[in-house]
């Protein structure tokens, strides 16, 4: 057949639509207990006693600059907030904008005290060169003198911003899942989304422990959120007695899928992890497609956050108003904060036109406790890192949020995992 | 005869001897030196207000980085206060080094690495040198090369030929490239590294070493002196006298000879807390810079001597904890500008201090018992 059949286009579109569709039907969410959240640092260590801990040694922040001379006095006092605005991670980018934007106005209708005025100070975190990076923070600490700093799920640029903010004193509310940013007692930082360790131990106990499976496989950014998601998986599979995973790195910069694809076929997996990007989380589910792999596929956060360029998530969403894996944060049982989730996520929607993923509900928060905590402690980087500290149990919309003292979130952590239903709709047109 | 007579003259000279070190213990322990006297410069004399990040002494002249510039003293007087509009690379100074040999001083910033040579700045930033980034949080001359740390690796500047070096995860065994500090020996350079425990560089041989926290738990540490106490390290300092390298943690205080490691907790030592923004050594002396005052630490002795205002009341106070665990605490007249402690250095046998409301300058004064002690119940700090 040399012409192409119009309705041959017609029906790999719509076999396309089904199987993304049905991908997105079994959003498997992994609720686990607030009692599972310190395993990570229960499963790692089998010695009885340590010499030392920093749960029993570790000791509060007496650092200084709570007076009213480190007040900041403006009229106008900035949140700040790193997000990537170019580049392939624009979506995820422009999601935590939007989000933050809608926090501040919900969260500013009431006048601040002083009559001060909030606004968001944006820095664009996108770059080649983590030189790039330092210097946005650089200028948002130093030159905007924020109040608060809020970071994307970049794990480098957490850290920059820890680093910093240790320095000069300055609270940061990272949505970064690095668990190396909270698991010591600095005192600058909170992290609002779930640790590696955690997403990996949900994940591998559903995995190894629920399914019984014995053959995984963990495909993770060659960057430092890549192997933390690799390390905290090889960890969670030892401490359950598993096989560890096997383990495909990918380039972020140049990612070769098709090697990625051969490799699968070649040794097909029981179930496939993806510890990357979204944007090659994305990609790499359209292979996996067309490549007719059937394994269940487990998302990490980062790997999960949708935004408009995600076509897996909103288009199947769209097609069977089934859950994607950008709304699987929305739909947990614990029905504590179900109307301002839904109401969150509904003015979102209208105004974006895309779900909130959990990464923008975190950013929707961050601000929100930052706004809070200055209404509470007036204009000072040291009195609103106190007041953050102090959060216990208060609903928001991405979960209900405590800080234990190293700034670890202990809210209920979702993740989502797709899988096929009915493969053989999809796999028409390409060959097995 | 002869015998008898050397036998004598031997008991003799044993005799003297032993007086003279009876006489010199009495002395000691009861006429023992504190650092009691301390003039203090904040916001309320000229100072720029806020953190000091760093202090360092070049004969009389003393150099202190803040958050509002660069401050430069000469014999106890403020001299100039330097910021961006002078030229400086950035606002907020994190550290400054001194070439001997030149005069020139090189000083690390948030915003780039600056050169203060002739009046002039020259200023290298991430965009416009070889620097791998301008968040730079150590500078350190060795022979005719400047070394920094920065976030992204460490820099080597050679500066006669203008050529720079990077060290980074791709050339070196960085952890993290996250680089807090470097400490300059005679065969060695060592760095802190935040997330990435010490790293050492042979100058002779060229190859890095890492030392990182071997029980692999941030929050925990499994034995005593387990090997380094914690992977975020904050600062490292060589001590040539006793060829030991100390390295300052937010959970700890360690120590390298060479053949043993010691750690240092609140727990099993007298230091007033665990989160140490920097270390510093030097004979039998190793001060640590913690939030909760500054400790100065004597391993010989193993005695810790901790200086702080007092929390409440603001007057100074000295907390001396012995080798048995009891501790007597005793009031002085004068104290360092603030307990929250981030640097320090040494002026002959002065100190000054970076602290988080000013600088401190603290002489030593024979201690006259002034105010009552108080024991506390004795616990071992035996090693």
């Amino acid at each position: 057949m040399n012409a192409i059949d119009p309705s041959m286009s017609n029906r790999t579109h719509d076999r396309a639509t089904t199987f993304l569709a049905s991908i997105a039907m079994f959003a498997v969410l992994l609720l686990q207990p607030v009692a599972g959240r310190w395993a990570s640092a229960q499963s790692k260590t089998k010695t009885a006693v340590p010499y030392a801990s920093i749960a029993t040694d570790g000791e509060s922040y007496a650092g200084p600059a709570r007076g009213p001379a480190w007040d900041e006095t403006g009229p106008v006092l900035y949140i700040g907030l790193l997000a990537p605005l170019h580049g392939s991670e624009k979506a995820e980018g422009e999601a935590l904008v939007a989000a933050a934007k809608m926090a501040l106005h919900d969260a500013t209708r009431r006048p601040m005290p002083a009559g001060q005025r909030l606004e968001l100070a944006i820095g664009d975190e996108s770059g080649p060169s983590w030189g790039h990076v330092s210097d946005v923070v650089l200028h948002l600490v130093l030159q905007q003198d924020v109040i608060a700093l809020v970071t994307s799920a970049n794990g480098t640029d957490a850290h920059i911003s820890e680093q910093v903010g240790n320095r000069i004193g300055v609270p940061v509310l990272t949505l970064a899942n690095d668990a190396t940013t909270t698991q010591i007692d600095i005192p600058w930082i909170f992290r609002l989304g779930p640790s590696d360790d955690l997403q990996a131990q949900i994940m591998a106990s559903n995995l190894y422990r629920k399914r019984g499976l014995k053959s995984v496989l963990l495909i993770s950014d060659a960057d430092h959120d890549g192997r933390g998601g690799d390390e905290a998986m090889q960890q969670a599979a030892r401490s359950l007695g598993a096989p560890p995973p096997d383990t495909l790195v990918l380039d972020p910069l140049h990612p070769d899928f098709a090697s990625v694809v051969a490799r699968i076929h070649a040794h097909p997996p029981q179930a496939i992890v993806l510890w990357t990007r979204a944007d090659i989380a994305a990609t790499l589910l359209s292979f996996l497609q067309h490549a007719d792999i059937h394994a269940p596929v487990y998302l990490s956060q980062q790997a999960a956050q949708s935004g408009p360029g995600l076509a897996f998530s909103p288009l199947a969403g769209q097609a069977t108003g089934a859950p994607t894996s950008g709304d699987a944060w929305t739909i947990d049982g614990d029905g504590q904060n179900a109307a301002a989730r839904a109401s969150f996520a509904s003015r979102y929607r209208q105004r974006t036109g895309s779900s909130p993923s959990a990464a923008a509900a975190e950013a929707y928060d961050a601000v929100c406790l930052t706004v809070r905590a200055v209404r509470a402690a007036g204009p000072n980087r040291a009195r609103v890192r106190d007041q953050i500290a102090r959060v216990r149990d208060f609903p928001c919309v991405s979960g209900t949020i405590t800080f234990d003292r190293q700034g670890n979130n202990l809210t209920q952590v979702h993740l989502a995992a797709l899988e096929q239903q009915t493969t053989s709709t999809v796999t028409g047109d390409f060959p097995k | 005869m002869e015998r008898a007579s050397a036998a004598s003259h031997g008991r003799k000279i044993l005799w003297i001897v032993g007086i003279f070190l009876l006489a010199t213990s009495v002395a000691a322990a009861q006429d023992p030196s504190f650092y009691t006297k301390w003039t203090n410069y904040t916001s309320a004399n000229g100072f720029p207000p806020g953190e000091v990040y760093c202090v360092t002494v070049d004969g009389n002249r003393v150099w202190a980085g803040t958050g509002h510039g660069l401050v430069l003293l000469e014999n106890g007087r403020i001299q100039k206060v330097f910021t961006t509009k002078d030229g400086l690379a950035g606002r907020a100074v994190m550290s400054v080094a001194v070439d001997r040999l030149t005069g020139d001083v090189w000083i690390g910033t948030f915003g780039g690495l600056s050169r203060y040579s002739g009046g002039q700045f020259k200023n290298y930033t991430n965009l416009t040198s070889g620097l791998a980034n301008d968040l730079v949080y150590g500078v350190a001359v060795q022979g005719q090369y400047l070394w920094v740390a920065t976030t992204a690796g460490v820099n080597r500047l050679d500066t006669h030929t203008g050529s720079w070096s990077i060290f980074n995860e791709s050339n070196a065994p960085f952890e993290e490239p996250w680089t807090y500090g470097i400490s300059v020996g005679a065969e060695k350079i060592y760095f802190a590294v935040w997330g990435g425990g010490v790293l050492s560089y042979d100058l002779a041989n060229h190859y890095w070493k890492p030392y990182t926290d071997p029980d692999g738990e941030m929050e925990l540490v499994l034995y005593r002196n387990q090997g380094l106490i914690h992977n975020i390290v904050s600062s490292v300092s060589w001590n040539p006298d006793t060829k030991t390298f100390w390295a300052s943690t937010y959970f700890g205080l360690s120590s390298y000879d060479g053949r043993n490691w010691h750690n240092y907790l609140t727990k099993d030592s007298g230091l007033p807390s665990n989160f140490i923004n920097a270390v510093k050594s030097r004979g039998n002396q190793v001060w640590a810079c913690t939030q909760k005052g500054l400790s100065e630490f004597n391993p010989t002795t193993n005695t810790w001597i901790t200086y702080r205002p007092d929390a409440k009341t603001g007057r100074g106070e000295i907390l001396i904890t012995r080798p048995d665990g009891s501790k007597r605490q005793i009031a002085s007249s004068t104290t360092l500008a603030h307990n929250y402690i981030l640097n320090l250095d040494f002026q002959g046998d002065d100190i000054w201090v970076a602290t988080a409301n000013g600088l401190s300058h603290g002489a030593r004064q024979p201690y006259k018992q002034q105010a009552s002690g108080a024991q506390s119940t004795a616990r071992s700090l035996g090693r």
